[in-house]
């Protein structure tokens, strides 16, 4: 790992916690990543997912990525901040105002795991080949994830839509 | 005059016998070859992870089960495992065996499922039968301890729902009796028909590589060469005092994952022989008041026992703020659970790692350029649940 | 046989004579989502044995079924696939709601579960339970041949709340 944090000054690693974690910032995202598989060895992805912050000043959205290295399985864990000014009304479909790099080139698993991502909670992934809904139906308005979206979804916010019963 | 031929477009479920679920495959073929094949999920989609959130530490152990439905143990061990470790609580050793044993059991049941609907696919109905009644020995031993067949939230963060009846050492013990002329008849009944053999041997091979890049793990990784199983690497609530193998193949094809499951019947056979062998005794969950209920007597007694429980059950516990990570082996692949605390009673986040999720993405390549008669097959050994694609 | 509406004797016994066999041969249609799926496919294995109720065999296809189980949770992608499965049964057709999400939305009251199939079809016969035991669904295919055996008024009965 040594040879990363030298290549990537700005990352740092905290080894406390239960994995090894990298905090990398989001303009090294996609390099660290590929230096992780090509150089480090960390072959499969695991789990590519969000955690929504909302009042959080740095960043409301952390991206956080989970791989391991087979076949001795050690774990690592990477997360990054996204800044972006998510618009106040919730229901509307996300302008493309959160962003962040695709890391599918580097992990075939990252296809659907960031189209569930996008999903869920409105993040555009810059380079993915084919972003669109993968849980809800394409006409969705609005990402469930987010902790401002209600639980009840349309029943909360538009009774008279047709996801309303 | 030439023929022209033009592909066409078929769309497989997500009503259909055979795609082990509300699946939808878009596929185009040109004639019988598939040319590419497009799955669309989100039929099941039901918003656990969001649900996850609404309700308190102890009542999401009940939003667990009901994404891998047909192995719902593997889910609660993995949610309250995640919780314990960011509570800072262990449980004693009868809660870690008896946790083993009923993961254990859930895995035999789960591959039952599995070889009873695929085989139902490729047109062996009997094994349907046969391996649906083998489960029925295996439900009446989770209605005996938990009042419910399927869906039992059986296990709690610090320990369980209730320690083992008195009768289920003997429902064990009739069971692993049985277990081995079970699956002679399977295997008399598929392994010795070649036509079940034709379909399955040299079809749909899965490289070491190909599902590393698509993040597959479990039984279908583990029939590419890669000897990868958490509970081996990794081990949780003591499967490191037990002994078994992971079965192992090379083939890739459906026959290899065919043979890796079954092989994992017999381990884990093994596996419940001696958790319930060397059943400790004593306590079933922690002590720690803060977390689990105290024991109805003292409530009568003690006005502190009084106060917690009523705490417990009216607010629920806080768990400290932090994020862990805690995989667990279940019949599909490593299935992990990423849980956030900000320090309330309620969990922040939940994210499942659901590894019929990455199993399925594969199709997008593991269909293309095979037969449609195959395609079937395939699906059938990804051994995908939908409701853990879908959450 | 009472002929007190003034239906014609012969009538009345051709009438009686379709509901019997009707009845007695209901298949269901393979409809199965999610949890309770798995205990509707345990609903024909030897032990519980729906083939003895004259439900022989699960129909894939909706044009060879009388009745629709729908076994777990329905959720917004699937709803228009409900809907056509359904207009594609031919009469007469019963829709039976098994377990406690195809009643009500279940344990999921949340943006992504209908509240209930009853929101988008007719149903006959509600099975609560998360998931109700084979036991519990043949009780209500039993309830349900009782209703066909003496003249199910509900057939063809208008939609409770349609989503449009």
């Amino acid at each position: 790992m040594t040879d990363l944090l030298e290549k990537f000054p700005d990352v740092r690693l905290h080894e406390q916690q239960d994995w090894p974690t990298l905090q990398v910032p989001l303009q090294n995202w996609l390099d660290v990543a590929r230096h992780l598989r090509d150089t480090e060895g960390y072959n499969l992805m695991l789990d590519l997912t969000a955690v929504d912050w909302p009042n959080r000043p740095e960043g409301r959205f952390d991206l956080v990525l989970h791989l391991r290295r087979l076949p001795t399985g050690e774990g690592l864990r990477c997360t990054t901040v996204l800044n972006g000014m998510v618009s106040g009304d919730r229901a509307a479909t996300d302008a493309g105002s959160v962003r962040a790099p695709s890391l599918h080139a580097i992990w075939q698993a990252a296809e659907w795991a960031e189209r569930e991502v996008y999903d869920l909670f409105g993040i555009t992934f810059d380079g993915h080949p084919d972003l669109r809904r993968i849980l809800l139906p394409e006409d969705w308005e609005g990402h469930p994830l987010r902790r401002d979206y209600p639980l009840e979804g349309p029943r909360a916010l538009d009774p008279a839509s047709k996801y309303a019963h | 005059m030439a023929e022209a031929t033009e592909s066409m477009v078929l769309n497989m479920g997500p009503q259909h016998p055979s795609t082990h679920g509300v699946l939808r495959l878009v596929v185009e073929v040109d004639g019988e070859t598939i040319v590419r094949c497009r799955p669309d999920i989100g039929f099941l989609h039901t918003g656990i992870e969001k649900q996850f959130e609404s309700h308190t530490w102890q009542q999401a152990v009940t939003d667990s089960d009901r994404m891998d439905y047909l192995s719902p143990l593997t889910n609660n061990l993995g949610y309250v495992l995640a919780v314990e470790r960011l509570l800072g609580i262990g449980v004693p050793p009868r809660c870690e065996a008896i946790r083993v044993l009923f993961c254990e059991l859930s895995r035999i049941a789960s591959h039952l499922v599995w070889l009873g609907t695929s085989a139902l696919e490729l047109g062996a109905q009997s094994v349907f039968f046969y391996a649906f009644q083998a489960r029925e020995a295996i439900l009446d031993m989770f209605e005996a301890t938990a009042g419910v067949r399927m869906n039992l939230s059986y296990m709690r963060v610090g320990g369980l729902m209730y320690d083992i009846p008195p009768q289920l050492p003997g429902m064990v013990a009739r069971f692993l009796e049985e277990l081995p002329r079970w699956m002679t008849d399977f295997r008399a009944l598929l392994d010795g028909n070649p036509i079940f053999r034709a379909r399955v041997q040299g079809v749909g091979v899965l490289t070491a590589e190909e599902a590393i890049a698509f993040g597959v793990t479990g039984p279908s990784l583990r029939a590419a060469g890669m000897p990868w199983d958490v509970r081996k690497t990794h081990p949780y609530s003591g499967y490191e005092k037990y002994q078994f193998d992971v079965p192992t193949r090379t083939g890739g094809d459906v026959w290899a994952r065919y043979e890796v499951r079954m092989a994992e019947m017999q381990e884990s056979a093994k596996i419940v022989r001696q958790a319930m062998a060397g059943m400790p005794e004593g306590a079933w969950r922690t002590d720690d008041r803060k977390v689990a209920l105290p024991p109805r007597e003292e409530i009568h007694r003690s006005m502190e026992a009084l106060i917690h429980h009523f705490k417990l059950v009216a607010q629920g516990f806080d768990v400290p703020a932090g994020a862990v990570y805690q995989a667990v082996e279940s019949p599909r692949g490593e299935l992990g659970f990423y849980v956030v605390s900000d320090g309330g009673t309620h969990p922040y986040r939940v994210r499942v790692r659901p590894p019929s999720f990455y199993n399925t993405s594969v199709l997008t390549r593991l269909l293309e350029g095979r037969l449609l008669a195959d395609a079937v097959a395939i699906i059938a050994s990804l051994d995908m649940v939908m409701g853990e694609v879908d959450r | 046989m009472a002929v007190s509406d003034g239906t014609p004797f012969i009538l009345t016994t051709v009438e009686q004579m379709a509901r019997w066999g009707q009845k007695n041969s209901i298949w269901p249609l393979t409809m199965g989502l999610a949890c309770c799926a798995i205990e509707m496919m345990s609903l024909v294995t030897p032990r519980f044995d729906s083939a003895r109720f004259g439900a022989e065999v699960f129909r894939a296809s909706p044009r060879q079924a009388d009745l629709m189980i729908v076994s777990g949770r329905v959720c917004h992608k699937m709803v228009p696939v409900i809907k056509q499965l359904y207009e594609q049964m031919p009469e007469p057709k019963w829709v039976m709601s098994m377990g406690s999400c195809a009643c009500s939305g279940g344990v999921f009251n949340n943006y992504a579960v209908v509240q209930g199939v009853d929101q988008i079809l007719p149903v006959d016969i509600y099975v609560p339970g998360c998931p109700p035991t084979p036991e519990q669904v043949l009780e209500a295919i039993l309830q349900l041949r009782d209703q066909i055996g003496k003249g199910d008024p509900k057939a063809g009965l208008p939609i409770i709340k349609v989503a449009q």
